[in-house]
């Protein structure tokens, strides 16, 4: 994320969200923000990784990425995981399976 | 002495006919009472792999992955196996990057005389994109990643503010990623949203909105999909306008774009939540929306030099997105 300025902002009737950053640094940063409706977090310049964990349901979340310098415009993502946790059944294969199915 | 012989195997078979019933209620109670299975399932979760899009056409990109160890290939027909690097940063030029499943999201960074990111994700067999032009400024390109080593094929739905025209089938060749110029799906038209459905195959898709005058690009930027159309729907993060863009005359504002993609109309409540705090403007309240027309409210009564939110509540189930 180097290079950009990211905006986080959260929407919700109780807002509750746990924000764990590093720097290129190595540097950490722990930021437990709390609030009603909506809120706004500038997170500092130079972040090599972000997690943001929401304390309850509800809570809906978004990153504005303004560049670092220059006024090239900015970009949204919303705090969507890329990819979801998939589950699926695998059957247990052994003799008593066979013999009893 | 021949009687007494006749005796013991007399004795000798009675003691078999003892034994070959207990021999057969032991082997049974054995069987019976042995150590089973209790369960014949068992639940087994994974990420799945995600493709972190490479914009091409001589723009630089690059995939931002959380960990450097994290596995991952080029989707260029050729490469087929996975393999870790020494870098989280990977420079993308024309091809896509396979990004092996994990618990955090990388992220593709673009910059070009303008800034754009998108995550790196797969599809759930559907995809929406509300945003895209395919009028005379459009630039916009449809990116359908086919990630898997067998063909694949997407429907595309293209709905206008006149109605949804004609599906298209698109076949996606193995390993490889297929662009379509947006202008050339629905030529001329400015308000679309387009829904990308997997019709068979290992697909992801993006669309990078980008606008031009002549040759000079004006910016750019990707259209988040959404999984799935809901009656509640939160855009958490609008920059709302700032700098040169604040004018009097209001000829600069973002755009709300909406679809019904069901089959009965909507009524919808437009809330703007902002540091100045919550309102529901003038006229989006109870505000009437045909079903699959779409929809473009121009947002000349949004708060301005900060961010902001936009809640809808819908009675039927809503795509938007803020342009």
């Amino acid at each position: 994320m180097s290079g950009s300025k990211p905006v986080l902002s959260f929407s919700g009737n109780k807002i509750n969200v746990q924000i764990s950053a590093t720097t290129i640094n190595g540097k950490k940063i722990d930021k437990k923000i709390t609030g009603t409706d909506f809120l706004v977090w500038n997170a500092p310049s130079g972040l090599n990784r972000l997690q943001i964990t929401a304390n309850g349901k509800g809570i809906t979340g978004g990153v504005i990425f303004f560049p670092e310098v220059g006024s090239i415009g900015s970009s949204y993502i919303p705090m969507n995981n890329g990819a979801n946790l998939e589950t699926a059944s695998e059957p247990i294969s052994d003799a008593s399976v066979i013999s009893r199915g | 002495m021949k009687k007494n012989l006749l005796n013991l195997g007399k004795g000798k078979f009675s003691q078999q006919i003892v034994l070959f019933p207990i021999v057969l209620i032991l082997l049974a109670s054995l069987s019976y009472y042995a150590p089973t299975q209790s369960e014949q399932v068992k639940a087994v979760s994974t990420y799945p792999a995600t493709v972190c899009p490479a914009v091409g056409n001589k723009v630089p990109s690059v995939a931002s992955l959380t960990n450097s160890k994290i596995q991952r290939r080029v989707i260029n027909g050729i490469s087929k196996t996975l393999s870790a690097g020494k870098n989280s940063l990977i420079a993308l030029n024309n091809d896509a990057l396979l990004v092996e499943g994990n618990p955090g999201t990388a992220l593709t960074f673009v910059n070009s005389g303008w800034k754009s990111v998108v995550p790196c994700s797969v599809s759930n067999g559907e995809q929406w994109f509300a945003g895209g032009s395919g009028a005379l400024t459009s630039k916009s390109f449809l990116h359908i990643v086919n990630s898997g080593f067998s063909d694949s094929s997407v429907e595309l739905q293209i709905y206008t503010p006149n109605g949804l025209i004609e599906p298209k089938t698109v076949l996606i060749t193995q390993n490889s990623t297929k662009k379509i110029s947006v202008d050339t799906l629905v030529p001329g038209e400015d308000s679309i949203v387009i829904g990308v459905k997997t019709l068979s195959g290992r697909v992801s898709s993006y669309l990078l909105d980008e606008r031009k005058k002549g040759l000079k690009s004006l910016g750019a930027d990707f259209v988040a999909p959404v999984a799935t159309a809901n009656k509640k729907v939160t855009i958490a993060g609008i920059s709302g306008l700032a700098g040169k863009q604040i004018s009097n005359d209001n000829s600069v504002f973002h755009t709300l774009r909406l679809l019904i993609p069901g089959t009965i109309d909507a009524n919808i409540d437009v809330t703007i939540n902002s540091n100045d705090g919550n309102f529901i403007p003038e006229g989006l309240a109870q505000f009437n929306i045909r079903n699959q027309k779409v929809l473009d409210i121009p947002l000349t009564f949004a708060p301005v030099n900060q961010p902001f939110s936009l809640i809808i509540d819908s009675d039927q189930p809503v795509l938007a997105s803020v342009l």
